[in-house]
């Protein structure tokens, strides 16, 4: 950053003694807008097909229409309190069940909750795992969860077959 | 991972062995009806498998099926004795096995029925108020009753509740979605007084509006104030308090100085106090004695005052107030009948 | 989710007073005459009152498993092994978690909630520099006895002094703890399944013995009682009675005042004595007497421990004597708590048979305490339901039992048993249901506690299926079959009752019986596949299928048209050299008749023929033959089927007068390669009647 600044200085100091109005008007460059949204919008994958939950067969602009968000708190009404800071805590919880679930979380799609301070996580599961190694796991995300972000967390899961939640196939 | 796939043969292998494994082998080749030779025969070399392929697993599902995992708390649930509330004691995500009744949610084409409740993460999203139905409510009711403490039945009505109770505080409290419970917004305090509960004269009333400005509403006749400048609520509070204190005192205390008001630094004008109500004595006392002295006297006492003094008293000052074809009318009416009625003609006879 | 919750309080100040001042100095009018209004006083409550009495609305839950687990068909535990397997797992994923924050606590800085959870933040590092008298008495409070034992060295190192209020205190929290560190609180799971008694069995030495206790103890010798005291205590309870014995010697030459805790241990150590009856008594007396007349007022420890020794000398008058002690310590003003009469019960019941009067101390005992909410104030509380229920598996009283589990399940009551005193509790329930119990008593209680408060033992099961034939219970025994697959542990006569009733209720002329066959067969068939995958993995099976099984698991898959279930199983009989049942053989064919499938009837005749002609019973092969040219006679076989099955028998007849065991393997090989679909029927019924199978077999 630094570095490019001191740069343009110089250059401006060298341009500016020939075309001084002209080096100005080359300080702000602006691009065309590229209007290429692909977040949401699945596809099918190289050379095979792709199968899709219900929450990602729905496009993101039909959200509050035909989905619901998987986020619920009270930071983004108005006069809401610590919007940047419970983002930021969302996506570490996604992160983190993401991985301590093995990547086995159907369709990804973790919902979190969060009710005074209680934050709850609700996610399918398919049923891959012995129940004695998803209670393990259970009460390590809580208690984990709960020490970094000083609430008590509940984890609420739902075993599902390997089948089941898909309805569409891209 | 390795592309070589072993037979399954434990002693093939120079790998150290579980000593039941040892066992099991053993008991294998004793009995020659449950051992198959086919799948190990001794000749036979290693296969490479460049796609490993998958071993059958169908036969271990089968064995799992010996316990029977279809325990649905949906089918245990009498819903005419069930005690809702113990089965669902808390707010919790929706759970298809535990709630009775068939739900629906989500469709991706017109026309076609919705999703059901199994593996339906649209349920799961929603807030649901399933911890809280009418009989639960109505069952906590009961649960905290004996922390309650009866309302004085003497406050029957409202306005009785504004004799007694004169002062209102507003305070309030937030609640986020958060590990902490502080608000800044909670320090803030608000009193509500109605004017006439309090003890004002004329001269109070006047000075308390001066210092209260637009705090005072004359539609509802309420004082409000609102005080959010230090950190606390209770802060806040006594400060509110200070202030309503500090305003009713000052607006009862007379300085020296305020016996020093001119009309000239009157804001509004009062027909006892002027020229008109002086003049108006002058004539009604008039005497012929009186002639060629001074025509301004005092004011006429209160008790003098006649009715028709006062109607013109008014007029005039509706007329300084603002002029108009009715005022002056009206004032000329007033004027006609203090200085030229029967009454005022035959008492000056 | 709840929004901002903006509660807004609106409330009117009460100062009448200050504004009647205010108008009796200002205006000139009186203030008008206003009746009084008595605002009544807030009633006090603590931080926690509202939602304790929020928890007093939810009732046990029997529809489902615990609250801790997850209420879904896959994660919720099916029997007791299960869920104490699950609930210490989630405990074992916490404590893992604990362990990270321990483990790095430079990571766990960040104080987000306001006011702090001090709970989820890592506790300080105990160093030199830090160690102080306040954190020891912290330490001490939080009762983390491996910590404070670190900050006492560490301030000894640096020579620091430390108060003697200090040092006795932590001599005490050693004395109590025995120098280990308690399971800690929040692991609830391990607490509940743990080790049921911290102290353990009183007639071994457990104690522990640290130096730093002995160094303590040299230290604080002048301060006179209470040092004694606690050691007294620690090593009575921890069961070191030679050493405790010298200290109490010790003490009484010292002539040093022990308090009533010394004296409580004192009673408690006389339990270990091994000596006559009347001798112990007269002990326990003369310490009584000794804490008269030291002047003591005796506790509700002192009462437990003596009823605890008396209980447990098996004297005659020993009813008369426990009343009188209660009521005594009644006089002196110390109520028994509800482990005292767990101890009389107890020490009614005795080793070798229950005094009479315990039929009416039981019935008495949990009348009075009938819808009444327990407190623990003493260990032995803790006890008192499972002893109440053994004194009724005794007894084998019905309605005591009832009345006991009544009160178990009464408000929270049920936090008074751990996990295996509760287990115990309710196997002892069982057994007396078991025994006294009428069928719809029986079927209640079982239907309300099971499977998810408690799994029966395979006795009880037995009890309940033979209890279900008698009364052809039709409707709900699949459930139970269910429930005690799910229950993990067998028995083989219960395993074969539980078949045999089966097949007598599967049999039964009831529409509803039809209905069932289908839904046992399918139970049936996933037993069988579980039993024969074990057997083909050559793991151990504790309870292998014996013959009679086989036989009772044939009737139930021919009932339930399972064909292809059937040809393994005959198969697996043949292997093991099982015979089949001729009853069993005849009710599939039979079945093959009533669902029109000739060729699993002329396979079942033809493997039969086949495989179990090498075995002894000839004659039962003439039968066969006798029956397959029965069926031939009519018209439910095609001509091929019947000339594949005369063909069969002509070559077997032929055959097997000279039959050996050497043709029995290759008739095996042929079979089980031949894996022809035959489990559809191909060819509708036909009309006409019924060959009586049954009558030509019995003959």
């Amino acid at each position: 950053m630094a570095y490019n600044f001191s740069q343009n200085i110089w250059k401006n100091a060298l341009l500016s003694s020939n075309h001084g109005a002209w080096a100005l008007h080359r300080t702000i460059s602006t691009t065309p807008v590229r209007n290429r949204v692909s977040v949401g919008r699945y596809k099918p994958l190289e050379g095979r097909k792709q199968l899709l939950t219900y929450d990602q067969a729905i496009k993101p602009h039909e959200l509050a229409h035909k989905k619901s968000w998987n986020t619920w708190n009270t930071s983004t009404l108005e006069g809401g309190r610590r919007s940047q800071l419970t983002t930021i805590e969302d996506m570490f919880i996604r992160r983190f069940i993401h991985g301590a679930w093995f990547c086995h979380i159907k369709g990804q799609q973790i919902i979190i909750k969060r009710q005074h301070n209680i934050i709850r996580i609700a996610f399918c599961l398919p049923k891959k795992l012995p129940p004695q190694s998803v209670y393990f796991i259970t009460g390590f995300c809580e208690r984990l969860l709960s020490i970094w972000l000083h609430c008590p967390v509940k984890l609420e899961i739902q075993a599902v077959e390997n089948y089941e939640g898909y309805v569409k196939i891209v | 991972m390795s592309l070589l796939s072993f037979p399954k043969m434990p002693l093939k292998g120079f790998k150290p062995v579980r000593v039941q494994l040892v066992f099991n082998h053993v008991a294998r080749l004793a009995s020659s009806k449950s051992y198959d030779p086919k799948s190990h025969d001794e000749s036979e070399f290693r296969q490479l498998e460049i796609r490993p392929v998958r071993r059958d697993r169908k036969t271990s599902s089968k064995a799992r099926m010996m316990m029977p995992r279809d325990y649905k708390r949906t089918n245990n649930i009498d819903p005419d004795k069930a005690d809702w509330k113990s089965i669902w004691p808390g707010p919790r995500s929706f759970d298809p096995n535990s709630i009775p009744i068939p739900v629906r949610q989500g469709r991706l084409k017109p026309y076609r029925r919705a999703f059901d409740k199994y593996a339906n993460m649209e349920l799961m999203k929603i807030p649901s108020f399933f911890h809280i139905p009418p009989t639960t409510i109505k069952a906590q009711c009961e649960a905290i009753k004996s922390f309650c403490t009866p309302f004085p039945n003497q406050l029957n009505s409202k306005e009785k509740c504004e004799e007694h109770f004169p002062l209102t505080v507003i305070t309030n409290d937030y609640l986020h979605s958060a590990p902490t419970i502080r608000d800044p917004l909670a320090r803030i305090v608000t009193i509500k007084l109605k004017l006439k509960n309090i003890p004002l004269d004329e001269h109070a009333r006047d000075k308390f509006m001066r210092l209260v400005r637009d705090r005072y509403d004359d539609k509802t006749d309420t004082l409000t104030i609102v005080t959010d400048r230090c950190p606390l609520r209770k802060q806040n509070y006594d400060y509110a308090q200070y202030l309503l204190t500090a305003c009713f005192f000052e607006s009862w205390t007379v300085e020296d100085w305020e016996s020093e008001k001119t009309e000239a630094d009157m804001e509004k004008y009062i027909w006892e106090n002027n020229i008109s109500a002086k003049a108006l004595a002058s004539i009604v006392k008039w005497s012929p004695d009186k002639l060629g002295k001074s025509i301004f006297h005092d004011t006429l006492p209160a008790d003098e005052l006649k009715p028709e003094h006062l109607v013109l008293g008014a007029a005039v000052k509706k007329v300084i107030e603002g002029e108009t074809e009715e005022g002056i009318e009206e004032y000329k009416k007033a004027a006609m009948e203090v200085l030229l009625s029967k009454k005022a003609v035959g008492l000056k006879a | 989710m709840n929004s901002i919750t903006c509660a807004s309080k609106t409330y009117r100040s009460s100062n009448l007073q200050y504004f009647q001042l205010w108008w009796s100095k200002y205006s000139s009018t009186a203030a008008p005459s206003k009746e009084t209004i008595k605002i009544p006083n807030r009633k006090h409550r603590g931080p926690t009152d509202i939602l304790k009495a929020l928890e007093t609305t939810v009732s046990y839950d029997f529809t489902g498993p615990a609250y801790k687990f997850f209420d879904d068909p896959f994660l919720a535990p099916y029997n007791d092994r299960q869920a104490r397997m699950y609930s210490l797992a989630k405990s074992a994923g916490q404590k893992a978690g604990t362990w990270v924050r321990d483990q790095h606590p430079e990571l766990f800085t960040q104080v987000i909630s306001d006011p702090p959870v001090m709970s989820y933040m890592p506790s300080p590092p105990i160093n030199g520099d830090n160690a102080n008298e306040e954190m020891l008495l912290q330490k001490i409070h939080d009762s983390k006895v491996s910590d404070a034992i670190k900050v006492y060295e560490l301030m000894q190192e640096k020579k620091m002094d430390i108060r003697q209020e200090t040092q006795l205190a932590l001599l005490e929290l050693l004395c109590f703890y025995n120098c280990e560190d308690d399971t800690p609180m929040e692991n609830s799971a391990e607490r509940y399944y743990g080790h049921t008694s911290r102290q353990g069995d009183p007639t071994i030495n457990h104690w522990k013995n640290h130096p730093l206790v002995d160094s303590l103890f040299s230290s604080l010798k002048s301060l006179g009682s209470a040092p004694y005291c606690a050691l007294i205590c620690g090593l009575y309870m921890y069961g070191a009675k030679v050493e405790g014995d010298k200290l109490v010697e010790e003490a009484k030459e010292k002539k040093i005042k022990l308090d009533i805790n010394a004296y409580n241990f004192i009673i408690k150590r006389t339990i270990s004595i091994y000596d006559k009856v009347d001798v112990k008594w007269q002990l326990v007396q003369n310490i009584l007497k000794e804490i008269n007349a030291a002047g003591l007022k005796p506790n509700l420890g002192t009462l437990c421990y003596s009823i605890d020794a008396v209980s447990r000398m098996g004297m005659p008058q020993r009813y008369q004597i426990l009343l009188q002690l209660v009521a005594e310590f009644k006089k002196a003003g110390v109520t028994p708590s509800i482990g005292v009469y767990g101890m009389i019960a107890r020490g009614l019941v005795g080793r070798t048979r229950p005094d009479a009067n315990l039929a009416v101390f039981l019935p008495s005992i949990l009348e009075s305490l009938k819808g009444k909410e327990l407190v623990a104030e003493h260990p032995s509380d803790l006890l008192f339901f499972d002893w109440i229920l053994k004194c009724c598996a005794v007894m084998e009283d019905l309605p005591s039992a009832i009345n006991g589990l009544e009160l178990f399940l009464h408000s929270r009551n049920r936090e008074l048993l751990d996990g295996y005193r509760s287990t115990s509790f309710f196997n002892n329930f069982f057994h007396v249901l078991s025994k006294k119990a009428d069928f719809p008593t029986l079927i209640k209680y079982y239907n309300l506690l099971v499977p998810h408060a408690h799994t029966p033992s395979p006795l009880f099961y037995q009890v309940l299926f033979d209890a279900c034939d008698v009364h052809a219970e039709i409707k709900s025994f699949p459930t139970y079959w269910n429930h005690y697959m799910s229950s993990g542990s067998f028995n083989e006569e219960t395993l074969l009752k539980m078949l045999e009733v089966a097949v007598n209720l599967t049999g039964l002329p009831d529409p509803e019986a039809i209905e069932m066959r289908k839904v046992v067969s399918e139970s049936a068939v996933n037993l069988f596949l579980f039993k024969m995958e074990k057997e083909k993995d050559n793991v151990f099976v504790s309870i292998p299928l014996t013959h009679e099984m086989c036989d009772y698991l044939l009737h139930l898959f021919a009932r339930g048209c399972q064909w292809r279930t059937i040809q393994t199983c005959l198969k697996f009989m043949h292997e093991k050299d099982f015979i089949p049942d001729e009853k069993a053989v005849s009710e599939i064919l039979d079945s093959c008749y009533d669902h029109a499938n000739p060729n699993m009837a002329v396979w079942v005749l033809k493997f039969c023929n086949k495989s179990f002609s090498g075995m002894e019973s000839f004659g039962r092969k003439l039968e066969l033959r006798e029956v397959a040219s029965k069926i031939m006679k009519a018209d439910f076989l095609n001509d091929d089927l019947k000339k594949e099955l005369q063909s069969e028998f002509e070559d077997s007849s032929s055959s097997s007068d000279s039959s050996t065991s050497d043709s029995e393997s290759s008739d095996s090989d042929d079979f089980s390669d031949s894996e022809q679909d035959i489990s559809v029927p191909r060819k509708p019924k036909p009309d006409v009647v019924k060959p009586d199978i049954k009558k030509i077999v019995e003959k």
